[in-house]
């Protein structure tokens, strides 16, 4: 991860738009570690998904589907292109 | 009829900003009850006041009406000036044109409009106020401080030393409270106790204090002034007079529990004494833990006891209740720690050596478990490594306490030095956020801890502990330098936040004080008021009104003593005279007012039948007016007709 | 005969097919039904937070107007399906204003009414364990599993509320009562990388390795999920492995206890010999 999940609030606060073209918020699994663990509640996956949709709608995206796992459960399939992908 | 005078204040631009001043003037002018209305920047001030001195005066006014901020700013301000203009002080009435209009509305035209019914409806209520004396109560000249810590036993000495009597009404068997668990205070690492013995002995031995210890407060009727506080004391079943310390009952005693003063590290008897510098310096039983003594299970504290002819147990002994009547009531219970348990990442309660910092602190103390080494509860192995977690289950409004207990930097800088000093090839290592470190001599103390080798600040939190291999895995974070962290460490100490005293909610509510919404005991004014209670009487000194250490705790307690020192500087206190009275002739002796009565201040006179108010004990709620079916209750300068009019007012 | 309104989503229904079978004769077993509900659909596999595209609201908000129809509880069993329609019956509550767009554009209405229910929370609160440790007529003795609860169970913990989302205990208290010795380790709660497999598998390789080597240096021998995606990631976390963790629905687990037989709980040779190599004392009924 090149930006710590605390460090891609920071730049966002800051208005560092190197959180756009840092890899942190490609790899978010949306796991929710971040938000149970938050003292505030803070929801970083969501604002991952926020940092992805504006990338994608600005028809940028760095999902790259070369290598697929063979037989994957569709389940998988879905949410990565729904959370890589869609906006 | 009455000559009312009307007095509007701009309040800088306060009021002036929003309301146009000059039309509310002309408004008001048109009011054919109003004989004069004026208006000034500032009333409050000496000139404002001045102003409405000269008009009384010249416009001869039976009553004034002032058109400013909330009654809780000035009204006795106002009242003062009307009174030292030669009128009866309940001639005057304040307009909240500030609170209530000026500074809730935007809108200048709608904002003037109501600032006119505002006044209107002072001006009707005006006319038809009473003149009223205050009146005037005796002053009990005693005063029971509840808590036996620190800020209970400065505010004891403090009272006592002026010459008045005073009752220490302390929970447990000792005074010292959390004090007496510390092993050694920041910044000047002064032994805890070494510094606190000689307070408490001077208490003990103080002719104006009288200390009930195994008491609580179970009822408190009464008002300021005039108090009537029921205590209930548990019997000690020990004579603390008699009683030399010897420990020989506790040598036979069968049963076991852990012993609260080393935070559960260790057990203690049923028959104990707190801890070696207790006041009263004497054992006591704990009756709930005790095998039994109806019928008597054991007995074998008491046969030892004899054997030595001491005879100091009395196993019959029955708790007491002592009925005080005191002018004040000083709450000084102080607090206890949040439960880590609920902090479940951390793992407290789970594995061993994961402890609570005060837990450490009795660990780091020469009279604790270990003889002040520190060392691991799981194998007793003296640690090498040790993770200081600051901020534990606080500062996270959505997952624990919501706000900073002030302390914790403080002290887990102190833990930090000195586990070093007793383990020199340890390391610790602090977690913290911020470093708070704001009173006096604490910032050069926390950077010398910080500056000493084998002392380790990370700043950042921790995700998670895990045990793995004998080790606790901690897995936190240095935003410092953007990486995350991971350290296998012996011991983990949790700074976790305080809390106020098991118990508090219920004296809150025996006593009428307000609580706040972590639960600790509100304060009338957060900035001006910080050591009364809203209600009149009770003060507040220590950790139970929010978390501080140990200077402010001192000052506040000295505060708090000198609050109720005023309190008891005259024989006689006044109260306000707007109180309910009835109107005999329609009373018919329902009694439906008796139990509405909060205050139980109305009874049913036994000769005439009919209700009859305790001038003394009425608040002037309303409450028994509002219930009486005929009218015969109403309260003074409160009545339906004055209501009822001021109604009638805005409708127009 | 007690019935619980059932919705499978499509990967129990197309490659995790086991999963499905052994938990409709778990149910069977323990005296209740799992009833697929009518006219189920894909539920979009996550809950997406976008507040400005709807769409993805559509199907999930479908289901449960579906549900509606038939009851107002709904058993699921896939953690992905679990999640998205638990958050979206809340939010149907919360966010009135969203939720009348919704149900606009589905020309189905969905209120909130439907509670969303995991397998687990049946067996835990509704059949309960005692029950459950009597019907155990082949409990698996002290076998060493290790329950993997993955995220998307437990968290968000305000909306998900199964259990503690740091010390989560209902898988293994279910285990346990079916004679199971389940194995604490550190790593139970941590993400196997989900949807990660897809760009880039060897992000899988090293979290949902990190976790299979948690379970095993901690005496694990047999791993328990419920979910497609973390048994898919944990197996391929150790492709390369010659000897690998077996990875089993927990519902196969509480089957076998219940006396059911390797077919009918969709086991296949290896995992069922290694469920068996690993237990302490034979099953005692084998059917």
């Amino acid at each position: 991860m090149d930006l710590l999940p605390h460090q891609v609030i920071r730049y966002l606060q800051l208005g560092m738009d190197q959180v756009f073209e840092a890899n942190s918020s490609w790899l978010c699994a949306t796991c929710f570690s971040c938000e149970t663990q938050c003292p505030r509640g803070i929801d970083v996956s969501k604002i991952c998904e926020a940092i992805r949709a504006i990338k994608l709608r600005q028809d940028q995206h760095d999902l790259k589907f070369e290598n697929q796992p063979p037989q994957m459960p569709q389940q998988g399939l879905v949410s990565a292109y729904r959370k890589l992908s869609a906006y | 009829m009455k000559r009312v005078g009307v007095f509007v204040c701009h309040c800088g631009l306060n009021i002036a900003g929003t309301v146009n001043i000059k039309e509310l003037i002309e408004q008001t002018n048109k009011n054919p009850d109003v004989a004069v209305a004026a208006d000034h920047r500032y009333l409050c001030s000496e000139p404002g006041q001045a102003l409405i001195k000269d008009s009384i005066e010249q416009h001869k006014l039976d009553a004034i009406v002032v058109a400013a901020c909330s009654p809780a700013m000035h009204e006795v301000t106002f009242k003062n000036v009307a009174q030292s203009s030669g009128l009866n002080r309940y001639q005057c009435e304040i307009a909240n044109i500030r609170e209530q209009c000026s500074w809730v509305h935007g809108d200048s035209t709608t904002a003037t409009a109501k600032a006119h019914l505002i006044v209107r409806q002072a001006v009707e209520k005006v006319k038809l106020n009473e003149s009223l004396d205050p009146i005037s109560v005796p002053v009990t000249r005693r005063v029971v401080v509840v808590g036996g810590g620190i800020a209970g036993i400065r505010t004891a000495l403090d009272i006592a030393d002026s010459g008045y009597q005073v009752y220490l009404v302390e929970k447990s068997g000792s005074i010292g409270g959390r004090m007496a668990q510390l092993s050694e205070t920041f910044p000047t690492l002064d032994c805890s106790i070494c510094i606190l013995g000689p307070l408490m002995v001077e208490v003990y031995r103080h002719p104006n204090i009288k200390l009930l210890r195994l008491a609580q407060i179970e009822e408190v009727r009464g008002f300021v002034g005039n108090f009537k506080v029921k205590v209930r004391q548990e019997a000690p079943y020990v004579d603390e007079k008699k009683c030399n310390s010897c420990g020989e009952c506790t040598k036979v005693c069968p049963v076991e529990v852990p012993n609260e003063f080393d935070s559960g590290l260790t057990w203690r008897k049923a028959i104990y004494i707190p801890f070696a510098q207790a006041v009263p310096p004497a054992y006591v039983l704990d009756v709930k833990n005790c095998l039994g003594l109806l019928p008597l299970a054991c007995g074998e504290c008491k046969k030892a006891c004899d054997k030595l002819g001491m005879s100091c147990i009395d196993l019959d002994a029955r708790p007491q209740i002592h009925e005080l009547e005191v002018g004040a009531i000083v709450l000084a219970t102080g607090y206890q720690m949040y439960d880590a348990s609920q902090l479940t990442e951390y793992g407290y309660g789970i594995y061993p050596n994961v402890m609570t910092s005060l837990e450490f602190e009795r660990m780091l103390s020469a009279s604790g478990p270990t003889s002040g080494i520190p060392r691991r509860p799981s194998d007793g192995r003296v640690p090498r490594d040790v993770v200081f977690i600051q901020c534990a289950g606080q500062r996270e409004p959505e997952t624990a306490l919501p706000y900073c207990s002030k302390i914790c930097c403080m002290y887990t800088a102190k833990h930090a030095m000195l586990f070093h000093h007793k383990v020199p090839d340890g390391q610790a290592y602090v977690f913290y956020m911020d470093v708070r470190a704001g009173g006096k001599g604490y910032e050069e103390f926390v950077k010398r801890c910080q500056e000493e080798k084998g002392l380790l600040y990370l700043r950042g939190r921790v995700a998670k502990v895990y045990e793995e291999n004998g080790k606790l895995i901690v897995k936190g974070v240095d935003t410092l330098s953007g990486k995350t962290v991971q350290i296998p460490a012996d011991l983990v100490v949790l700074a976790v936040g305080m809390i106020p005293t098991l118990g508090s909610h219920e004296l809150a509510s025996i006593s009428k004080a307000s609580m706040d919404a972590n639960g600790f005991f509100a304060e009338a004014h957060p900035k001006l008021r910080p050591l009364e209670s809203p209600t009149a009487g009770i003060f507040l000194a220590g950790a139970g009104q929010a978390p501080k250490d140990i200077p402010d705790t001192v000052a506040q307690a000295s505060g708090a003593a000198s609050k109720a020192l005023h309190l008891m500087s005259s024989p006689t206190l006044e109260r306000e005279p707007t109180v309910a009275h009835v109107t005999e002739e329609l009373c018919s002796g329902c009694r439906i007012c008796v139990p509405a009565c909060p205050y139980e201040a109305i009874s049913l006179n036994p000769k005439t039948g009919l209700a009859e108010v305790s001038e003394a004990l009425c608040e002037g709620c309303g409450t028994c007016a509002a219930s009486c079916p005929s009218g015969a209750l109403s309260l003074r300068n409160m009545t339906d007709a004055q209501m009822l009019a001021m109604i009638s007012a805005v409708e127009q | 005969m007690q019935s619980y309104l059932y919705f499978p989503g499509c990967t129990l229904r197309t490659v995790a097919t086991d999963f499905d079978v052994s938990a409709k004769a778990c149910a069977h077993a323990l005296g209740t039904d799992l009833k697929e509900m009518q006219g189920w659909l894909c539920c979009g596999a996550v809950y997406s937070n976008t507040s400005d595209n709807l769409m993805t609201q559509a199907g999930p908000n479908r289901i449960l107007s579906r549900a509606r129809t038939e009851g107002n509880s709904l058993v699921t069993l896939c953690a992905g399906c679990h999640n998205v329609l638990k958050r979206t019956s809340i939010q149907a509550k919360r966010n009135r204003e969203r939720q009348e767009k919704i149900n606009d554009f589905n020309e189905e209405t969905f209120d909130g009414e439907v509670n969303v229910f995991h397998f687990l929370e049946v067996l835990r609160d509704f059949v309960g364990y005692d029950t459950i440790r009597g019907k155990a007529k082949a409990p698996l003795q002290g076998l060493p599993v290790g329950a993997y609860y993955g995220c998307l169970l437990l968290r968000p913990y305000r909306e998900m509320q199964l259990d503690d989302p740091h010390r989560p205990t209902v898988i293994e208290n279910l285990l346990e009562s079916i004679g199971c010795s389940p194995v604490d380790y550190p790593a139970r709660t941590e993400c196997c990388g989900s949807y990660l497999s897809v760009p880039t598998p060897e992000t899988i390789e090293q979290v949902s390795g990190a976790i299979v080597q948690s379970a095993r240096s901690n005496g694990a021998k047999v791993i328990a999920v419920s979910c497609p995606l973390c048994k898919y990631n944990l197996e391929l976390s150790q492709s390369h492995e010659p000897k690998p963790m077996p990875v089993v629905y927990f519902t196969q687990l509480l089957g076998l206890a219940l006396g059911l037989s390797q077919q009918d709980v969709g086991l296949d040779d290896l995992h069922y010999q290694a469920i068996r190599g690993n237990l302490q004392a034979p099953m005692v009924k084998e059917a």
